[in-house]
């Protein structure tokens, strides 16, 4: 091949020449080519391997869907031929070949295709023994690309733009659309997958220079607009709700807000049907024209073209015009609508064949486009009678187009089969969205730009909440596309998809099989589950499909049009991450003591406090004898902190807690607990009554979102005359635990700590270090405690104070896990630990913190039915036998009974204090007993016994709450 | 016993990057950074201005309550004005921040508001961040999806959305002749914003700037 002269709207830059490689050889070829309009000038026409048979393939449609050209540039892979620009030193190899693209060793596999027929796999690979065998195999044929693990990351942040009217597609349509809406005052983006705006309107001119002028007008317009920014070299790759559509370039995704969407995505031309249809320089029309008008590229030396509208002829045309020898032009209509085109190709002594179709392509020595076998054809039979051969190195497919509507379906949009154009039509557009162009039925040029005109007024108008004058669109009766643009063949190899490599008897044994719905056949064939997600196929499959199963196009339907429509990068999915934390105002005195932080939800806790040359077990052991027997601190300012304000608020808390909140004396705290409406326990804390009208409450940490959210929707329904305020932020607090811990804070606070001021579970206002403080006792490790809540701000320094205070008494921190096992000591049950998403309070033995007899509250009707149930399971404490010294059971560990599963582990802890492993476990209840023994399966099938013990573990009479122990 | 001291939602995050140090409001603050430069005000620059004291409130009662204090609230929701040298932002409804500059005591008037049936305070720990320089829009473009071009210092807008994934008020103020942006956030998800946004403000050739070169700015 060879280039040709220069054209006024090439993309090469002649100036500037590219050295790359490609298998192993090297090439020249121009800046602003893409990688196979190089190749194809440098006279290469084998650029790729098809993925089942391993065929060799050349362009396609140069239009971002070549998938047989897919090609490894070092650490870059599947990098598109077809789109790709050429650059400097690229080394560029074929993918999916064993020995190069010209010397595939696996090619006799195109032999082997009878023994292989569609779905072989799911009839031959179905052993569970031999799957792993087959994959590796598979895995070492097949596959596109190379990945190289030692890839750099590649940051590409994720971006918002926003605009009032987002435009997709900047062909003639989509930038008569984008210039109409700016007109009417919107704010406009437009965007092309293409290097240069202008589509169709610039290479599918077939001589007609008047269409490129206005094109490349149009365009210069669209470019100096104010209002409208042009987005080249991006793919407009979803539609998501709410007008969000994510725009996918060389670097990043840009996530666009639209008040307003014009789909104005144009059309993907369709490959006829015939044997060896696949063979390198069998092209679509299409395909054609850009490597003649984009990158100068002459296509073929001789050409037929396969005919059925009038674009073919404009092919033809302009193949002429680019010194192109014409053989034929066979086409598939027995009565070609009349054209200019047509009338043009005639007068230039092509001979032009109505009825006729390519029987069969044929491969020269190379395995490329030799010549077709032309013959007459009704209705897809072919009478071979009369046919005759043609010597031809290009074959130009023109006999159709699939609208490119993924992103209309993706909006939701109802489409409905327009016989006379033979393609699908936006029947139903959803609110805000329009279409126009070839995506919506209408082809004329002039007639696309009066259509974009409309659909980007009716945008803008709708944008702007404002009444436009509509546009009139000329009325148009071509016929784009041929209703059935296949030829049938004994000998097959006649590609419907040319990705998976599918061909006709493919779908017609699917259909044999069973698989008669447009969805069974896409999955038992994988049509349009290759790199092109079937642009140029599942309109063919669907047509066959049709005429299968003597439906129509409308009643088959279309398959589940999903985002992405078009493979985007994993980088460019992954960007920058965005995970928020929340970190306690604590934590860099954590951080500072050692702390080796775990995840608690967004928080990150301490889970332990780390002691150079000790054990993470031996320091946890060191945490708890420290609160057993002298001080120590915890953070606990994850704990959920809310406050109820107002006339109504012990109204509106006996409705949120199952308890009677109302009860509550001022100065008390109460543990409670919450529910949903169907009796499952949702959440716990502490509740305290810090005025008549005011109470303040801890929720779990995990839990202090949903309960605020709720509360206040639950609020918003009552109307209660309360507010709920959500401190959980703004307040700091910590747990002062230990024999020693009146001690500690004594001479720092004006609240008197003595028992009979200061009884346990109640709950005092004053100051610590002079930071204004909440102070409550409780004993959740089962000490004499004080919960201590001030505002954030002042956290570090009350921190500082109390263990510089302790510093007499051996104070310590204490981390998470340690309060878990002082916690399990004491019998108390974590909520979402020790229970689930079933359990409710009569489960965990909490049927006192569940008063019935209150007039209502969430969950009441539930719990009324459930205590009248008999219980399925019961939490309760376990015990291993004294000494033990087995492997230890761990949460989530089944119990077993009679060989069935009986329960689960919740939690499980070596306790110093009691001297032997302590638990919980849900237990049926006739298991549940003291006394009675079971068994735990651990993960390798090993039995241990246990027994089920009263709780609590430690201090049973809760002697360390009261003043003489 | 002393006034005890109040300690910054990012003062962890600052201790390994302060140059300087100076006590605003009982807070220890960052006046510089190390390797603060000035040019990041002519990218972007953030700023941590979390030392000025403020209060919250609200309920149906929550205007009036201000008001009997002689403190001026915006007219509409989601939108700030100035009363006095206190900035006070409507926060949707019938919620209300008020910020004090510095020196000024409006918040300890509003949080010493007398008890009253519709009226609920609101005690704030916010990390208080500014954004200033040209860039600051490409910014919040990689990290928020408002269109803040939409948000105005003129009619004093504030908008309540997320950033980087954390909830965040965002009102645009004047500062001369520019536009800055003011951030509030729940203090204990301060460090991961300001971590975040000065990741990407580095990559946009911005980055955190300390409280003088602010002063300087008229921030």
């Amino acid at each position: 091949m060879s280039r040709l002269p220069q054209l006024p709207d090439e993309w090469i830059d002649r100036t500037k020449l590219v050295r790359f490689r490609f298998e192993g050889r090297d090439y020249t070829g121009l800046a602003g080519d893409a990688v196979s309009s190089a190749l194809w000038a440098a006279g290469v026409r084998t650029l790729g391997r098809s993925f089942k048979y391993h065929r060799p393939r050349g362009i396609l449609s140069m239009a971002n869907h070549d998938v047989n050209v897919l090609l490894q540039d070092g650490q870059r892979l599947n990098v598109r031929g077809d789109v790709v620009p050429v650059r400097e030193g690229m080394d560029l190899s074929a993918v999916n070949t064993w020995g190069g693209v010209t010397a595939d060793r696996v090619r006799f596999l195109d032999r082997l295709a009878p023994f292989l027929p569609v779905g072989f796999y799911y009839k031959a690979f179905y052993s569970k023994r031999w799957f792993p065998l087959w994959e590796r195999m598979f895995r070492a044929i097949t596959g596109l690309g190379r990945i190289d693990l030692g890839t750099p990351h590649l940051r590409t942040p994720k971006r918002y733009e926003f605009c009032d009217v987002a435009v997709i597609g900047a062909g003639p349509s989509g930038l008569s659309a984008a210039l109409a809406a700016a007109e009417a005052g919107a704010r406009v983006v437009i965007v092309d997958e293409n290097a240069k705006a202008g589509g169709s309107g610039l290479y599918q001119l077939g001589g007609h220079v008047a269409q490129r002028d206005a094109a490349l007008q149009l365009r210069e317009r669209v470019a100096a607009h104010p209002q409208i920014r042009l987005f080249t070299g991006t793919l407009a790759a979803a539609w998501y709700a709410d007008q969000w559509i994510p725009l996918v370039d060389g670097e990043r995704m840009t996530k666009l807000r639209a008040r307003a969407t014009v789909m104005a995505s144009g059309a993907f031309e369709q490959p006829a049907v015939f044997r060896n249809n696949d063979l390198p320089g069998v092209m679509l029309g299409s395909a054609m024209q850009r490597l003649i008008h984009r990158y100068a590229v002459q296509p073929a030396r001789r050409a037929v073209v396969l005919a059925a509208n009038a674009d073919a002829y404009r092919v033809a045309l302009d193949l002429l015009d680019a010194g192109v020898q014409v053989m034929a032009v066979a086409d598939l209509r027995d009565q070609p609508m009349a054209c200019d085109a047509m009338d043009a190709v005639r007068a230039r002594g092509v001979e032009c064949l109505a009825g006729y179709a390519i029987y069969e392509a044929h491969a020269g020595e190379r395995g490329e486009l030799a010549a077709v076998t032309l013959c007459r054809v009704r209705d897809g039979i072919a009478e071979t009678t009369g046919s005759r051969r043609v010597d031809c190195d290009g074959v130009a497919m023109s006999t159709g187009w699939a609208p490119a509507a993924n992103l209309l379906y993706q909006a939701g949009t109802k489409m409905r089969f327009d016989e006379r154009l033979q393609q699908f039509v936006p029947d139903v557009l959803p609110e805000g969205v329009f279409a126009c162009g070839r995506v919506n039925g209408v082809f004329g040029f002039e007639a696309r730009l009066a259509d974009g005109a409309r659909a980007g007024t009716a945008a803008a108008g709708f944008a702007l909440s404002r009444e436009l004058p509509a546009v009139a669109v000329p009325s148009e009766n071509c016929q784009p596309t041929h209703p059935w643009p296949v030829v049938a063949h004994p000998s097959a190899k006649n590609f419907v998809d040319f990705d998976e490599d599918l061909q006709v008897k493919d779908f017609e044994n699917a259909v044999q099989e069973g698989y008669d719905n447009i969805e069974l056949l896409k999955r038992f064939t994988t049509v349009g589950m290759g790199p092109s997600q079937g642009k140029h196929s599942n309109m063919t499959a669907l047509r066959l499909l049709a005429r299968l199963t003597g439906k129509s196009p409308q009643q088959v339907g279309t398959t589940t049009a999903r985002p992405f429509f078009h493979p985007v990068p994993m980088s460019h999915l992954a960007g920058r991450g965005f995970h928020p934390q929340r970190r306690s105002p604590l934590h860099g005195r954590h951080a500072a003591l050692g702390a080796v932080f775990m995840p608690a939800g967004a928080w990150e806790r301490p889970e332990y406090y780390a002691v150079p040359g000790k054990s993470r077990i031996d320091c946890i052991h060191d945490e708890v004898r420290r609160v057993r027997t002298k001080v120590a601190m915890i953070d606990v300012g994850t704990l959920g902190k809310i406050e109820v304000r107002g006339p109504q608020a012990a109204e509106f808390l006996n409705r949120v807690y199952t308890a009677r909140i109302d009860l509550l004396k001022l100065g008390g705290t109460r543990y409670a607990i919450m529910c949903d409406e169907s009796g499952v326990l949702t959440d716990e804390g502490v509740i305290a009554r810090l005025a008549d009208d005011v109470y303040y409450f801890t929720t779990t940490t995990s839990g202090a979102a949903n309960v605020y959210r709720e509360m206040s929707r639950l609020n918003s329904e009552w109307r209660l005359q309360c507010g709920i305020v959500n401190l959980t932020g703004a307040y700091s607090s910590v747990n002062l635990a230990g024999p020693d811990c009146r001690k500690v804070l004594g001479p720092h606070t004006d609240i008197d700590l003595s028992a009979a001021a200061f009884p346990y579970l109640a709950v005092r206002q004053g100051h610590i270090a002079g930071i204004p403080a909440r102070v409550m006792r409780v004993g959740f490790v089962g000490e004499w405690g004080y919960e201590i809540h001030i505002p954030a701000e002042y956290s570090p320094t009350l921190w500082d104070t109390l263990m510089k205070a302790g510093e007499p008494f051996g104070i310590g921190p204490f981390g998470v896990e340690a309060q878990r096992l002082l916690r399990l000591e004491k019998g108390h049950l974590i909520v979402s630990q020790d229970t689930d998403g079933l359990t409710h309070p009569f489960e965990v033995g909490m049927d006192w913190a569940v008063k019935l007899d209150k007039p209502f509250f969430v969950g009441q009707r539930s719990l009324q039915i459930l205590k009248a149930m008999p219980l399925k399971r019961k939490l309760a404490g376990f015990r291993l036998a004294e000494g033990y010294t087995g492997p230890v059971p761990q949460e989530c560990h089944l119990i077993i009974a009679d060989g069935e599963i009986a329960g689960r582990v919740t939690s499980i802890y070596w306790s110093p204090n009691v001297g032997r492993h302590i638990g919980l476990a849900f237990l049926p209840p006739d298991l549940a007993a003291p006394g009675t023994s079971f068994e735990i399966r651990l993960t390798d099938g090993a039995m241990v016994r246990a027994e089920v013990c009263t709780t609590p573990f430690f201090d049973p009479e809760d002697l360390r709450q009261k003043e003489l122990a | 016993m002393n006034t005890p001291a109040r300690v910054s939602p990012l003062m962890d995050i600052h201790a390994a990057r302060a140059a300087s140090w100076v006590e605003l409001e009982d807070m220890r603050s960052v006046a510089a950074f190390a390797g603060e430069s000035a040019a990041h005000l002519q990218t972007v620059a953030i700023g941590d201005l979390s030392h000025h004291r403020r209060f919250g409130v609200k309920g149906p009662g929550a205007a009036n309550a201000l008001a009997s204090l002689g403190i001026t609230t915006p007219a509409r929701a989601n939108a700030w004005v100035m009363s006095g040298d206190a900035l006070i932002l409507r926060l949707g409804l019938t919620e209300y921040l008020v910020e004090d500059a510095s020196g000024d005591a409006t918040v300890r008037s509003v949080s010493g508001l007398p008890t009253a049936p519709d009226v609920y305070p609101v005690p704030r720990f916010d990390a208080a961040l500014v954004l200033a320089g040209p860039q600051a829009i490409e910014l919040f473009r990689q990290t928020c999806a408002v269109d803040m071009t939409t948000v105005s210092a003129e009619r004093g807008d504030l908008v309540l959305t997320s950033m980087v994934g954390v909830g965040v008020t965002v009102a645009a103020v004047p500062s001369g002749s520019n536009t800055v942006y003011r951030v509030w956030c729940d203090g204990t998800y301060g460090a991961y914003l300001w971590e975040t946004l000065c990741e990407v403000a580095q990559d946009l050739g911005g980055g955190p700037v300390g409280t003088e070169a602010l002063l300087r700015a008229g921030c």
